[in-house]
């Protein structure tokens, strides 16, 4: 019988955000197209705050909402900080996306490595 | 009692309002707050040099919970220089074209935000800041829309929003295992932490980020573009080298100071600060641009802070610090000499400059002060750092120093040349009051900081260090040395050498250096798994 680490258990928010973020990192590292690098490194972004959504909660945890039980409620601080970087992350996006479009439109690719090559012809 | 968010809020409120007025009110405005800032900054130095440490709870939570601001003789000598380094860069673009109410509003907005930086005591709240930071210098990057510029601005942009996210899940890391985000609280858990080991996996993924954004080798790629960028004003390429790269080191000395009970990282950081202050001289050499030989120095003199601040002596460590300082002054000086240079030429290739003292005798001449600092001539404040530096170090370790040293006076008679000759036209531009007698007033503080090096340290740090042997005839002796025979080798061997332009023409594209970015951050974890 061989011994699987992985069983029904690990799946879970920790291991799924973690490995959301190295699909992400997958993507900036293997993608050449300045678009798909965007979505990678959103990626990336949604794994981090996923983790840190995670942390301190328990499957019988309660929201931290009123007067609750201290014991049983889930670790309210990761969750107000992820609503800002949550909000980082829109905004962080919408400005890389305009960034792009106007690279885009000035050099006509969307590739990181012909853009090199288009710039050094200048 | 001062507030400290004064200093935060004040620059971003300032510039939102200031936005709204016209031009030259602005301006006035901006002029009569730089100063109030600068002299409140210095204010608040001698409050914390006389009464110690400030601590603020900002909005009144409890400590540890909320966030906190806390004034320490690092973060308020490192507030002061950024005041002080706003108000000449200020001054310096008096007359500029570019600087219109939009230019200022994301320019005043970043000093709010850099000094907010050194002040807070939440990781958390310095993630946001620094994300903050990254937008809006990669606006001023791509700030006149030319030729690379703007790709130079996407690729700033997305390195850093991409390190930052590995930032961010170390953030997330180190609150599943310590439970705080403050940096005492942090400090004061680590060593009840049972087993260190716990803390590699936090750490790497922090201090990959770190690393990045202080641009250590490999990870320094994006530094050239961001710094050197043909089209960007002179004072943000200032800023950018002479502050902004520094907010780096500095996290990455708080990180090590939290982090030192349970491991410590001299070892493979000194190796890297080595290995950076190396390659940057390579990579410098083999340059033809002005300004891209000053980004690449800077990334040399990176290196040298790392050198001392992880060689494990108090004298060489506090060398580093007032090393930041130092290069903070006379690089952001270097970018604007170079910008006025460039101006007046028409051209920033360094083989079309010729006889720049004479065309514009003022800027050349603080320059030329800027490059004694640089290359550490006896009496200029580089020197003083340098001898501290390199008085952390006996036997072979010693000749890094030395090595890097000679590479950098390389560097700086390649860049140096463009002052001698003639340049066979007369100055075609008007001279500008302001740029000569800023340039002016910045090169002497260079020579002012290296006469009265002891007493600023003392008062700066609070340490007590010697600096007498700086002054020492043998140190002029190996001074002249340095000089002498790296005169000949330029002209004889860098000069000539044909690898150089392939080494310049190698660029790494955006792919490439995150994949440089997860080598670091598998090498720094597997070398923590195997020392810790």
């Amino acid at each position: 019988m061989i011994d699987i680490p992985f069983g029904p258990d690990s799946i879970n928010g920790q291991t799924v955000s973690l490995v959301l973020f190295f699909i992400g990192l997958l993507g900036v590292v293997t993608q050449r197209n300045i678009f798909k690098t965007i979505i990678a490194i959103n990626i990336m972004d949604v794994g981090a705050i996923l983790f840190l959504l995670t942390v301190n909660v328990s499957p019988t945890s309660v929201p931290p909402v009123g007067s609750t039980d201290m014991l049983r409620m889930a670790d309210p601080l990761p969750q107000a900080l992820m609503i800002t970087a949550i909000v980082i992350g829109i905004s962080v996006t919408a400005v890389s996306l305009t960034i792009f479009i106007s690279l885009f439109r000035k050099h006509g690719s969307s590739d990181w490595t012909k853009l090199i090559h288009r710039i050094e012809s200048r | 009692m001062m507030q400290l968010y004064i200093l935060v809020v004040g620059p971003i409120l300032i510039a939102t309002l200031g936005y709204f007025l016209p031009r030259p009110l602005f301006r006035v405005v901006l002029l009569t707050f730089q100063v109030a800032q600068t002299a409140l900054a210095g204010y608040l130095l001698v409050i914390v040099r006389s009464e110690g440490v400030i601590l603020q709870q900002v909005g009144g939570w409890a400590p540890v919970i909320g966030i906190a601001l806390r004034a320490d003789l690092l973060g308020t000598t490192m507030v002061f220089f950024t005041t002080i380094l706003y108000l000449f860069l200020f001054l310096f673009s008096v007359r500029k074209k570019y600087t219109d109410n939009m230019f200022q509003f994301l320019y005043i907005v970043i000093q709010g935000v850099t000094i907010s930086v050194f002040l807070s005591q939440d990781i958390f709240n310095i993630y946001v800041l620094i994300e903050v930071m990254t937008i809006m210098i990669s606006v001023l990057i791509m700030w006149k829309r030319d030729k690379q510029a703007l790709y130079d601005g996407t690729l700033y942009l997305l390195i850093n929003l991409f390190a930052m996210s590995f930032f961010l899940l170390g953030i997330g890391l180190l609150y599943r295992t310590l439970g705080v985000l403050n940096f005492q609280a942090m400090e004061a858990r680590v060593t009840q932490v049972a087993d260190p080991r716990s803390l590699i996996l936090p750490l790497s993924f922090m201090l990959t980020a770190v690393s990045l954004k202080a641009a250590l080798m490999p990870l320094f790629s994006w530094l050239p573009h961001a710094h050197g960028t043909p089209s960007a004003p002179s004072i943000v390429s200032a800023v950018l080298s002479g502050l902004l790269v520094k907010v780096g080191i500095y996290l990455f000395i708080r990180l090590r100071d939290i982090f030192s009970a349970a491991m410590i990282l001299d070892e493979f950081f000194l190796v890297i600060g080595a290995g950076t202050a190396v390659i940057g001289i390579l990579l410098a050499l083999t340059q033809r641009d002005i300004k891209l030989i000053l980004a690449y120095s800077t990334v040399s003199q990176i290196g040298l802070i790392m050198v001392g601040l992880n060689s494990g002596i108090t004298e060489a460590y506090w060398g580093s610090i007032f090393h930041i300082l130092n290069h903070g002054l006379f690089k952001a000086l270097l970018f604007l000499t170079a910008g006025a240079i460039a101006k007046e030429y028409g051209t920033k290739d360094i083989n079309r400059i010729r006889g720049a003292i004479r065309r514009v005798p003022m800027v050349s001449v603080a320059a030329i002060l800027a490059i004694f600092g640089i290359i550490g001539t006896p009496f200029f404040n580089g020197a003083i750092s340098k001898y501290l530096i390199q008085s952390g170090f006996t036997g072979v370790n010693e000749s890094i120093i030395y090595v890097i040293n000679f590479g950098t006076t390389l560097v700086f008679i390649k860049y140096a040349v463009m002052f001698w000759g003639n340049s066979g036209v007369a100055r075609t531009s008007q001279p500008d009051p302001f740029v000569n007698s800023v340039t002016m007033a910045m090169g002497i503080a260079c020579i002012v900081l290296g006469i009265a090096a002891r007493p600023v340290i003392g008062y700066l740090f609070e340490v007590n260090v010697s600096v007498e042997g700086a002054y020492y005839a043998d140190k002029f002796v190996a001074w002249a040395l340095t000089v002498g025979a790296a005169i000949p080798v330029y002209y004889f061997g860098v000069r000539k050498a044909s690898f150089f332009a392939t080494i310049r023409q190698t660029r790494l594209s955006f792919p490439d250096m995150a994949l440089l970015v997860t080598v670091f951050l598998a090498s720094l974890m597997s070398w923590l798994y195997y020392t810790v």
